[in-house]
């Protein structure tokens, strides 16, 4: 293996793990108040849409964020208000979503640009990257030169991991997830919580689907996300949602997904390259499951 | 649902109520897509049940429908939830290829039914592996059984791009099943077939075991009470893992049956996500199999009235997903309503 390719993957990797990571952190706030959530596939795709459409029409990538944000936070609304105070089934309201803005944006393509199952556009504005050329090899290609989203979500690592464990609100969170009576005989409305929790989960996975859509392709096509929402869920479940160990997985998810890129233009059937994320994503929870369940046995 | 206790006033104003929001909102919807919403609904209805070619093409669209909803809603009597519907299907329908197109054991009828097991067991393979996962290590089938989707379609495009590939098509397609495989048309014109017939019964036969047979009371007991239901003797892990298994034997005879009776082959993209409106039919059919059949009947006119709708407007097709998901909105939170919230 050459010194450019592994550089490749290694920048590969970065790009296909940073919408995962904003799902799962955005994922895991909800996931601490006791929500799991199965809407961030949604969440993703209605931002990645449109973010595209924004940063075709306006020629700004910015706006294009903020408008996927926007629209994804509107859909995590509807999802928090059907979970949280109607009290409906979070996973039938979630699939129930996620169909909605699959079809949703199938739908709006066709009127707004008569694409059938994909629009791109030269006119569609990409996010920018930390230019820095500092003639260092390893400083261009490891450390700089990545989407600002990149930057920005390793900042909301650390952001978040202060936030639930360190402020009060983080404290509501986890007791909203934990001990839901305990909250209530505070005087804390326990929807409001999440709410509130899903407003940002909102938001992140705007971000994600920003970063998909404007970054890693852009472009939209049909169903773009790809279960990432779900491959976003099982990072969340393996690392009990907290933020640097879900900081890890996407990385690692992200080096399958690199990977999977990377084995397509190799000699094995491009399929097999394809399914490599789902197996893994499968594979790793497996992994993760036998593990507690051991710890479980000796315990 | 059924009693005449629960209709009382208050009950029959929410539903008149519940109507009238998700017509409402689909006008709105057709309107923006760029026509009357009266106009739309006409074009919708005449194009499914204008003339009985389009009634038999309807009632048609419902088969994969019904087997789908119905892959889901077993499964979800026991409390599991089987979204992997998709990949069942397609495994179940490349199964009848399988046989179809290899083996010929002189009997027509005999053909068939082999067929239509074999994409049973196939759909039930693909169904086991995250119903183990589940039983055994506690892992979590709504992911799985989702990943399973993209596994098995990735692996069926593999399957029908390289070792079964029809050598003399220009498409990745498999070759199509021997002409002792196919399950006649029963009307010139219409790709209506026995199927329909099939998948009908299927939904009778459930109805007959959750309301009368000992293992669809022990898969009640299951869904709505594992703790209890243990304590009461039934071996709740055995009807977890047995919902599991029937829900993917239907998923895949649904591909099964679609092969038989319309496409006689799988090709790229042979399922238009019927796996996904099966899981939207049976959250509206609150997993009740008779239910299903009127939800999928209407989701079934949906469809191929939006392609009518397509054809003679600038509303494009895409519209029925979005027509049948806020319906399931609606119902939901109308349900709230209705029988009150869980906790207070």
């Amino acid at each position: 293996m050459d010194f450019e390719l592994i550089t490749t993957l290694f920048r590969t990797s970065i790009r296909m793990a940073t919408p995962i990571l904003l799902a799962s952190l955005g994922g895991a706030l909800t996931f601490h108040a006791g929500i799991i959530n199965v809407a961030m596939e949604g969440l993703m795709l209605i931002s990645a849409f449109f973010s595209v459409v924004f940063s075709f029409l306006t020629g700004s990538a910015l706006l294009g964020i903020v408008a996927g944000i926007i629209a994804s936070i509107l859909v995590s609304l509807l999802y928090s208000v059907f979970v949280s105070f109607l009290k409906a089934n979070n996973f039938a309201i979630g699939f129930a979503i996620n169909i909605l803005v699959s079809s949703l944006t199938l739908f709006l393509m066709r009127i707004m640009f008569q694409g059938k199952n994909a629009f791109n556009s030269p006119n569609i504005a990409s996010i920018m990257e930390l230019k820095i050329r500092t003639g260092n090899y390893f400083l261009d290609n490891y450390i700089f030169n990545f989407s600002i989203l990149t930057y920005l979500s390793i900042f909301i690592v650390f952001l978040l991991a202060f936030m639930v464990y360190k402020t009060s609100f983080g404290l509501r969170l986890r007791v909203c997830g934990e001990m839901p009576e305990a909250l209530k005989a505070a005087g804390i409305k326990v929807g409001f919580v999440q709410l509130w929790a899903s407003v940002l989960c909102g938001a992140l996975c705007g971000l994600a689907g920003a970063q998909l859509s404007l970054y890693n392709v852009r472009m939209f096509s049909r169903d773009m996300t790809g279960g990432r929402g779900f491959v976003a869920l099982a990072a969340i479940l393996i690392s009990g949602g907290k933020p640097k160990r879900i900081l890890f997985i996407s990385l690692l998810f992200g080096v399958f997904d690199a990977l999977s890129v990377k084995l397509q233009s190799e000699k094995i059937a491009p399929q097999f390259a394809l399914m490599l994320p789902y197996v893994m994503s499968v594979v790793v929870l497996l992994l993760f499951h036998m593990k507690s369940r051991r710890r479980l046995d000796s315990a | 649902m059924f009693s005449v206790r629960a209709l009382s006033m208050r009950k029959i104003i929410l539903s008149l109520l519940l109507v009238t929001c998700i017509l409402s909102v689909w006008a709105l919807i057709i309107w923006f897509g760029g026509e009357s919403p009266v106009k739309g609904f006409l074009y919708i209805l005449d194009g499914s049940l204008g003339n009985h070619y389009q009634l038999l093409s309807t009632l048609n669209k419902m088969v994969p429908l019904i087997l789908a909803a119905a892959a889901v809603a077993v499964p979800a009597w026991t409390g599991m939830w089987n979204i992997g519907g998709e990949g069942q299907l397609l495994l179940g329908a490349f199964g009848a290829v399988l046989i179809g197109f290899s083996v010929d054991f002189g009997v027509g009828l005999v053909n068939i039914v082999v067929a239509l097991i074999v994409s049973a067991a196939f759909g039930m393979a693909w169904a086991a592996w995250p119903a183990v996962f589940k039983i055994k290590l506690r892992m979590d089938e709504v992911v799985t059984t989702l990943m399973g989707n993209y596994i098995a379609a990735q692996l069926i495009a593999y399957l029908i791009n390289k070792p079964f590939r029809d050598p003399r098509s220009p498409l990745a397609q498999t070759p199509y099943v021997k002409s002792s495989y196919v399950i006649p048309y029963l009307f010139e014109g219409s790709q209506f077939s026995a199927t329909f017939f099939v998948a009908v019964s299927v939904i009778i036969i459930l109805f007959v075991f959750r309301r009368r047979l000992l293992t669809g009371y022990e898969f009640e007991m299951t869904g709505s009470n594992a703790v209890f239901a243990e304590l009461s003797g039934i071996r709740v892990t055995k009807m977890k893992l047995l919902s599991m298994l029937i829900g993917g034997a239907l998923a895949g005879l649904a591909g099964g049956l679609l092969v038989l009776g319309m496409t006689q082959r799988v090709m790229q993209s042979f399922s238009p996500g019927y796996g996904f409106t099966g899981l939207l039919i049976c959250l509206l059919a609150f997993n009740e199999p008779l239910l299903i059949l009127g939800i999928a009947f209407l989701f079934s006119v949906l469809q191929t009235g939006s392609v009518n709708l397509q054809l003679f407007t600038s509303v494009p097709a895409e519209i029925s997903g979005v027509l049948q998901a806020i319906m399931v909105l609606f119902v939901a939170a109308f349900k709230t309503f209705m029988v009150g919230r869980r906790d207070g």
